[in-house]
């Protein structure tokens, strides 16, 4: 909410700006930013596009003492201002709103050497005003329009001020300047939608005390001639109208319509400008109809409104100029014809106040906070009205509303008011709130003197009704609706005021109870870390995708189940990911397309929905992705190689060592998104599928986009893995007797999967045999077409001694023989050369 | 002077000739070598008669000692020398760069949220996830917002087509789960993770980002607690010099309801756009446990009371790192990543 203060200071008296807002930032109405009308900037505070500052002296408050004809133009006038101490200065406009002849007028002289807001230039920029000459008239100083100002828009003309503004030769900074403060209304803080409520505040904190605007009713023995009957009673609390005859109409005083400005409402008309004034002031919207409209449709009989639902295939065209269909969730002001009002949220056009409008019925009601708000958000139409019926109004307001509006419509000319008509089927009761000390003492963790907490009651205008040993009764004031909870709120309220800075932190004294581990938490952090550990870099992408988006992966099962967002931002985030390395490849390829080398990884959530489920599964995947080169090109030896399967294989053996995740087996896969000569299923201990790893198939790739290399990736099921990690485990000792290696060159039939050799080897040498490493792999002369070599080194080895030569010889004889009668293999150097 | 003081002299002499490596590797061979001049002179002794071969044993001996022992010195002296030119001789270029060898890294979100799970870790807190699409009435209506409540026009949310569930839009719902767990004991949990808002994608703002959430519940659990406990944080997190202020604010989950600001780091609190010109940064969101949430969670209120916060860690990121646009955490840019 845009609060301008110089208006706040009329119902209490203010701190310093700067102060202000940091008492009311503290105290729950937190100062965004603020604004600066024709003051000085200052410090302690985000000014928002501050306007020009008012030279003290160069621009002050002049009053026209005549007006002269120009001897050659007819659109110049030559006005003589008195600005103080008999000074008296001559100049030339071509403004239209001053004619010669005039006199008396109240304006802005800005004299030579002041800087105003260029008139004349497309963009808001200052000028410094020099003495010149108009067609042969000297002119050195100008009267200003707001727009010259920066106080607002308008430029049709001079700024013509209300007598009694201020006197000649006020600087206009003093009786003009402001200072606007942008404040965040809290939902709990409803009540300071409204001057007097931000006033009673203020006063609450500082201890000053609020000048409230008279109110009450005037008295009147017209009866309202408009009957009001309320057909929806819990949607509509009271409903209250009064008649206002012969008013004049015409625009607002100079200072009502500034005020609406800085507050951010446009300035209509007097009678529209009141409502709004009013609505600022108190909290309470207003709608005014055109009552000679409404007659007009009642047909000469007497007007009759009701408050209802709609019903339907029932429209209005609303003051805005469309035309709403309605539906019955909403609420509306009819008469005998159909719908006039949109209840809380805006008038109808049909009988909407105009320049011509003498006789008005003004509205001043309660209206449900749900019912406004889901009219608003069902038409997407928002009004000031709607913002605050939707905060909640209390029905005790619309009589201040009422009274306040009354009393405004007399002094803009008025000639009659009516009595006001009061529908109020259930009259509201005082409420009261009980205030336990040992709860209130309880709630805050400290004691908060008792002199101290009636005082502040007392200046947030709780009533204490009764005192016993153990706490207060207390009449909740009229305009606290936002007491609900009884002794949280006003606690609440009492420690906002005693101020939080005098409550003396501390822990908790009571133990906390037993701690448990998070194990999940434990598992992947120690994941991460031994990602990290291997040279790769996490990644988090958005859980939002879209179909198209994981087509890499998923292939056609993308266009199967997804939990769907009814309102995506965009279509590309308009799903929930059921693939985490779909997101990773993307990441991947936007980098490998820059010519980056690509390591990374990603741990996060898949959304599976599962049918006959209201919640998806959400379950947690390890996605990794590889391409480039395996380190950066550098001047030093050979240039680095590109990454292949192996490289990946190789992180996630590690990977897997690390978690300790036993008896992992790499077996042929079958993933559709995996070049299928190029994959290798991941299992565990029994079989179990621990995820996927191969070459991106290259027909998936082409459609996520070029890049230099191709993209290695790995997907694993993360609590599979957790389910298969090892947290605790025994450390291996240091061996006290030394290992005997041997090397054992094998040749096979190509056909041959090395891990067969190896399963064959560890098995046959158990249990000394310590090692394996292939250490090389040979095709080629002498050994002939379609066989290979795979060399590795044995290395034997007990715990409790040094082995014979002899034991050895026998472990590596029993590995040949083994691999001879099981693969037909022949060992190098013994069968073949 | 005999024969043998004769091949003394020329061993020695031929020795000092023998400056490098392989001259004296020739000359050990030709002095020690199977058929080297040393085994030759004492292979005469099988020539000489019986009273003699005494006498001239000791002295071929003696002239094999002296030999061996002059050949150890020299083989000394030229590894010395050798040593002494490869020193000499051997001059890298120190600023050459060094061979590539790129670590890897966590994400910023990573690194953070360790830290921040670590300091409530030390204070007794339970790591606690929850799920990320939620049902409206476990994201709103047990959290005292009834449908239609103004407060829900606070969390601009994402629904989904299925009527009711929508993305968590706070990491909140969290503490209905873990108090129905575990009600009526007491509870001391964290609850970090992802939370989704309905919003433009802009350089301050997300539709994704991590928040955490700490509940603590006791039978004597108040407001200064809650102070003590978050300024506790903020010192662990932030530095033990931290300045804290407390402002009063509205969730519709607790009440009393503050904010918790902390001296800007970024201008030592002398005002920047950052803190809006304030010199006092946002860090929490908090309060005590609002008597119907108590109700909602399985706890009494008459009995239980405590206390609820809550925290952005990319916020907190942009702040501790100088990221001036939220968008590069979810971008996977390794540009950006290389920073961590
Ligand atoms: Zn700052």
């Amino acid at each position: 909410m845009h609060v301008s203060t110089r208006w706040l200071a009329d119902y209490v008296d203010l701190p310093p700006v700067v102060e202000l807002a940091a008492m009311l930032s503290v105290a729950g109405l937190e100062v965004g930013s603020a604004r600066t009308v024709g003051v000085e900037p200052f410090t302690g505070l985000r000014l928002d596009d501050p306007g020009p500052a008012w030279d003290r002296e160069r621009i002050v408050i002049g009053r026209i003492v005549g007006v002269d004809r120009h001897p050659d133009a007819d659109k110049l006038k030559l006005p003589r201002v008195a600005y103080g101490n008999g000074r008296e200065m001559a100049l030339v406009t071509g403004a239209p709103n001053i004619a010669a002849g005039d006199s008396g007028q109240w304006c802005v002289l800005a004299l030579s050497g002041a800087k105003v807001i260029d008139g004349h230039s497309k963009e808001k920029v200052l000028k410094e005003l020099k003495p010149t000459t108009i067609r042969g008239v000297p002119s050195d100083a100008m009267l200003c329009s707001a727009y010259e100002l920066g106080l607002s828009e308008d430029h049709d003309g001079l700024l013509f001020l209300d007598s009694g503004t201020a006197t000649e030769g006020t600087p206009a900074a003093d009786a003009l300047g402001d200072v606007i403060l942008e404040i965040d209304i809290l939902p709990n803080m409803a009540r300071c939608l409204a001057l007097t409520g931000l006033a009673r505040e203020v006063a609450a904190l500082t201890g000053a005390r609020v000048r409230e605007p008279d109110t009450t009713i005037p008295a009147s023995a017209a009866t309202c001639p408009v009957e009001v009957v309320i057909a929806a009673p819990d949607a509509c609390r009271r409903y209250m109208g009064i008649v206002i005859e012969g008013f004049p109409g015409g625009v607002s005083p100079e200072r009502v319509r500034r005020l609406l400005t800085q507050s951010g409402m446009r300035p209509v008309s007097s009678a529209v400008d009141i409502t709004n004034f009013v609505m600022l002031e108190q909290g309470q919207p207003l709608h005014a109809f055109d009552l000679d409209k409404l007659e007009a449709r009642a047909d000469g009989k007497p007007v009759a409104i009701e408050v209802r639902f709609a019903r339907a295939e029932e429209s209005l065209r609303t003051l805005d100029g469309n035309v709403r269909t309605l539906n019955s969730d909403m609420l509306v002001i009819a008469d005998a014809k159909g719908p006039i009002a949109l209840a809380g949220v805006m008038g109808g056009s049909e009988t909407e106040v105009d320049a011509g409008t003498r006789r008005l019925f003004v509205e001043s009601a309660q209206f449900d906070a749900v019912v406004v708000r889901k009219t608003s958000r069902a038409l997407n139409l928002f009004s000031e009205a709607a913002t605050r019926y939707t905060r909640g109004v209390t029905p005790v307001l619309a009589a201040h509303g009422l009274g306040r509006a009354a009393r405004l419509f007399i002094e803009r000319g008025a000639i009659a008011v009516s009595a006001p008509v009061d529908c109020h089927p259930v009259p509201e009761l005082p409420r009261t709130a009980r205030y336990d000390w040992a709860l209130a003492t309880r709630l805050a963790g400290a004691e908060i003197p008792r002199d101290r907490t009636r005082s502040i009651l007392s200046a947030l205008e709780f009533e204490i009704e009764a005192e016993d040993a153990s706490g207060l009764t207390v009449r909740i004031p009229w305009h606290r609706l936002d007491v609900q909870e009884g002794l949280h709120d006003i606690v609440e309220d009492v420690v906002r005021l005693y101020g939080y800075g005098n409550l003396q932190p501390r822990l908790p004294a009571e133990a906390p109870p037993p701690p448990r581990v998070n194990l999940r938490q434990v598992f992947e952090d120690r994941l991460k870390d031994a990602l990290a550990g291997l040279g790769l870099r996490e990644v988090i992408s958005y859980a939002l995708t879209s179909a198209d988006a994981e087509r890499v992966i998923l292939g056609d099962q993308s266009d199967g189940a997804s939990v769907s967002l009814a309102n995506p931002i965009s279509p590309e985030r308009a799903i929930m990911r059921r693939s985490v390395l779909a997101s990773l490849v993307a990441a991947a390829q936007s980098n490998a397309a820059r010519g980056e080398s690509v390591k990374i990884f990603e741990l996060g959530t898949a959304f599976l929905p599962v049918s006959g489920q209201r919640f998806p599964r959400e379950a947690r995947r390890l996605a990794i992705a590889l391409s480039g080169l395996r380190s950066a090109e550098s001047a030093h030896g050979a240039a680095p190689a590109v990454m292949d399967f192996y490289d990946l294989k190789g992180v996630a053996e590690s990977l897997l060592a690390a978690l300790r995740v036993g008896a992992v087996q790499f077996v042929q896969g079958n993933h559709e998104a995996l070049h299928p000569g190029k994959q290798a299923l991941v299992t565990g201990a029994g079989g179990v599928e621990i995820g996927v790893i191969g070459e991106l198939h290259p027909r998936r790739a082409v459609a996520l986009g070029e890049t230099p290399n191709r993209i290695l990736v790995a997907e694993f099921d993360a609590s599979v893995l957790e389910t298969l990690y090892q947290s605790t485990f025994r450390a291996s000792a240091i061996p006290r007797f030394p290992a005997a290696r041997r090397d054992l060159a094998v040749v096979v039939k190509e056909a041959c999967a090395a891990g067969e050799v190896e399963s064959i080897l560890r098995e046959s040498g158990a249990p000394l045999l310590a090692a394996v490493r292939l250490f090389d792999l040979y095709r080629g002369d002498p050994l002939g077409e379609g066989l290979k070599s795979l060399a590795y080194a044995l290395d034997y080895q007990a715990l409790d001694r040094t082995l014979t030569d002899k034991e050895v010889e026998q472990a590596h004889t029993r590995i040949e023989s083994q691999l001879r009668t099981r693969l037909s293999a022949k060992i190098r150097g013994k069968d073949i050369a | 002077m005999s024969d043998l003081e004769q091949l003394e002299a020329q061993g020695v002499a031929e020795l000092a000739t023998s400056s490098d490596e392989q001259s004296l590797i020739a000359w050990n061979q030709r002095w020690f070598g199977k058929t080297g001049l040393v085994p030759l002179a004492l292979k005469k002794l099988t020539e000489l008669p019986g009273p003699e071969r005494k006498a001239y044993g000791q002295a071929v001996n003696k002239l094999k000692e002296i030999l061996s022992a002059a050949f150890a010195k020299a083989q000394a002296l030229a590894k010395e020398r050798a040593l002494e030119l490869s020193i000499a001789t051997e001059q890298l270029d120190p600023t050459l760069p060094g061979k590539p060898w790129e670590s890897g890294s966590l994400h910023p979100a990573t690194i953070t949220m360790r830290r921040i799970l670590a300091a409530f870790g030390e204070l007794g807190y339970e790591v606690y996830h929850s799920r990320e699409v939620e049902d409206d009435e476990t994201n709103f209506g047990m959290l005292n917002m009834p449908p239609h409540h103004p407060a829900r026009d606070m969390w601009d949310t994402f629904h989904t087509t299925d009527p009711g569930l929508v993305l968590r839009t706070h990491t909140s719902p969290g503490q209905i789960h873990a108090m129905r767990e575990r009600a009526p004991n007491p509870l001391r949990v964290v609850l970090p993770g992802l939370v989704y808002r309905y919003e433009q994608i802009t350089a301050r703002s997300e539709i994704m980002f991590h928040q955490v959430e700490g509940l603590c519940l006791g039978e004597n659990i108040g407001l200064t607690d809650l102070l003590g406990t978050l300024e506790a944080f903020i010192r662990r997190l932030f530095g033990p010099d931290r300045k804290v202020r407390v402002r009063s604010s509205y969730f519709p989950f607790t009440e009393p309801s503050i904010e918790v600001d902390m001296d800007c780091i970024l201008c030592s609190a002398k005002g920047c756009p950052v803190c809006k010109r304030s010199g006092w940064l946002e860090i929490l969101g908090a309060g005590m446990v609002h008597p119907v949430v108590l109700r909602n969670g399985g706890y009494d209120p008459d009995k239980h009371a405590g206390f609820a916060f809550g925290l952005g860690v990319e916020r907190i990121n942009m702040l501790l790192y100088g990221i001036e646009d939220i968008r590069a955490f979810w971008s996977g840019d390794l540009r950006f990543l290389r920073s961590f």
